[in-house]
């Protein structure tokens, strides 16, 4: 007994969290997977929705009072910006084409790529 | 005797390494991810396409368009040097090409299946037509990027080669906590997307810890057990970064996700209708492979098994390899398994 190979002290400690981790899991799977918990997870959310919404209101005319834009003002200037980037890319894509003669690459085309002749292994020629 | 004390004292020694580490841990920044070289072909809005540098003397002919999950990063397929999806293909002699999601904004809360399919993927096949010189492309992907890509490949039978899947949900009557949440007697997803506009990333961010509760924890344990090895830390970091970066949801596409997929099962019933037109999976007739771990929580096999029986590919296969819904494409299995299954059946169908 005494000439036994040491047994790794933490290997207990390494089953048990794996034990627990699997049964954990599981119940918790088992517990989420009744109607009352998607009710009560549902109810929940539907308050925190309520609640936010609320707040928006409140928010809004607070910063409305305050003279400063609210949230979906300034979202809707990054909309904007965004088509305006958008545009821009384009146009750029589009002088590119145009300043580039037929038959040559594009500016923003990387250096010379390999050529696409690769077979797979099995049916390449033995050496 | 003596080896029991041994053991202590080696016990001691790696309690005040895993210390000193815990400590370095906590005060270094998070780890850089997505290594590999890129060049970005086009952006708009919330698509990102990326073209990957070769690295091979000569690559094979056809290139491949990866379609990344709507719902997280596309890093996870580039995760750090010797850990990249990415980086595999590259060094198999594959040209790659990725297409990637950053958070949708506020304007692209009206995104629907219409936009990602016949819009964004068509869009992005044409690129890499253009920018490859080849008319034929490998289009791979993953998990609802896998569903996109499987809603496209039927309504553009001819406008690909191959069509590679990994964990693809299509019953999703068999995703059954994912079911049970959206239970429509209790889940008013029209108030939720009325309300938030983009379904925020919390709440995808909580939909997929809910599935494994205690993980995250248990995850925790073994960190603090390995602080030691840094090749466990840097990997385990990189996971968590990416695990918690979760996108948020554009609210059209999340609300037809919910009503046409969850409670409808239409994809499974061939009944879906996309931009005015059926999706028949049996119009898909290109080789297909769909790639499912046999461990996955968030897509369960029975969800994503029915796939292959759809399509009308004479050509098709479908493998079951150990690991789960992650570790099928990234992290060390998937260096031994998928990696080089994929490579065996895509190098002779890319030439």
């Amino acid at each position: 007994m005494g000439d036994d190979k040491p047994k790794d002290p933490l290997a207990l400690w390494r089953d048990m969290l794996a034990q627990w981790e699997t049964s954990v899991n599981a119940l918790a799977n088992k517990t989420m997977a009744t109607d009352e918990y998607s009710s009560s997870m549902h109810g929940a959310m539907g308050m925190t929705l309520r609640m936010q919404e609320t707040v928006r209101e409140f928010m809004a005319a607070y910063l409305a009072s305050t003279n400063l834009p609210s949230r979906t003002e300034v979202l809707g200037i990054a909309e904007r910006l965004g088509a305006v980037e958008a545009r821009l890319d384009r146009m750029t894509e589009l002088l590119e084409r145009i300043a580039t003669p037929a038959g040559a690459p594009a500016p923003s085309a990387p250096a010379a790529r390999p050529p696409r002749t690769k077979k797979p292994p099995a049916a390449e020629p033995s050496a | 005797m003596s080896s029991t004390a041994e053991r202590i004292r080696s016990e001691v020694e790696r309690a005040i390494q895993r210390s000193i580490k815990g400590l370095e841990y906590f005060a270094s920044p998070a780890p850089a991810v997505g290594p590999t070289p890129k060049d970005v072909l086009h952006e708009r809005g919330t698509l990102h396409l990326y073209h990957y540098r070769a690295v091979a003397d000569e690559i094979y002919r056809i290139p491949i368009l990866i379609v990344m999950a709507t719902s997280n990063r596309g890093y996870i397929l580039d995760l750090a040097p010797g850990q990249s999806f990415v980086e595999y293909l590259i060094g198999r002699g594959y040209d790659v090409y990725l297409i990637d999601w950053s958070p949708p904004l506020a304007a692209d809360r009206n995104l629907t299946f219409e936009d990602y399919t016949l819009r964004f993927i068509p869009d992005c096949v044409q690129r890499v037509r253009d920018d490859s010189g080849v008319d034929d492309v490998t289009v791979i992907g993953y998990c609802m990027g896998g569903v996109l890509s499987v809603i496209y490949a039927a309504l553009h039978p001819g406008d690909f080669t191959n069509l590679v899947c990994f964990t693809t949900p299509i019953d999703f009557s068999k995703m059954e906590l994912f079911a049970k949440w959206s239970d429509r007697r209790f889940f008013d997803v029209d108030k939720l997307v009325d309300s938030t506009g983009n379904v925020p990333s919390e709440l995808i961010f909580s939909s997929f810890e809910m599935l494994r509760p205690a993980t995250r924890l248990a995850g925790q344990a073994q960190l603090w057990e390995n602080m030691g090895d840094e090749r466990f830390v840097r990997s385990y970091r990189a996971f968590e970064r990416w695990s918690t970066d979760t996108l948020p949801l554009a609210g059209e596409y999340f609300r037809e996700t919910i009503k046409e997929l969850i409670w409808e099962n239409r994809l499974h019933k061939n009944e879906l209708v996309v931009g005015g037109r059926r999706v028949d999976l049996g119009a898909i007739t290109a080789p297909m492979l769909h790639a499912m771990a046999e461990h996955d929580h968030i897509v369960p096999y029975d969800a994503a098994k029915p796939l292959i029986g759809h399509v009308g590919s004479a050509d098709k296969e479908e493998i079951v390899l150990k690991g789960g819904h992650v570790s099928l494409v990234a992290g060390p299995n998937a260096v031994k398994r998928l990696w080089p299954r994929l490579d065996a059946w895509l190098g002779v169908r890319s030439v």
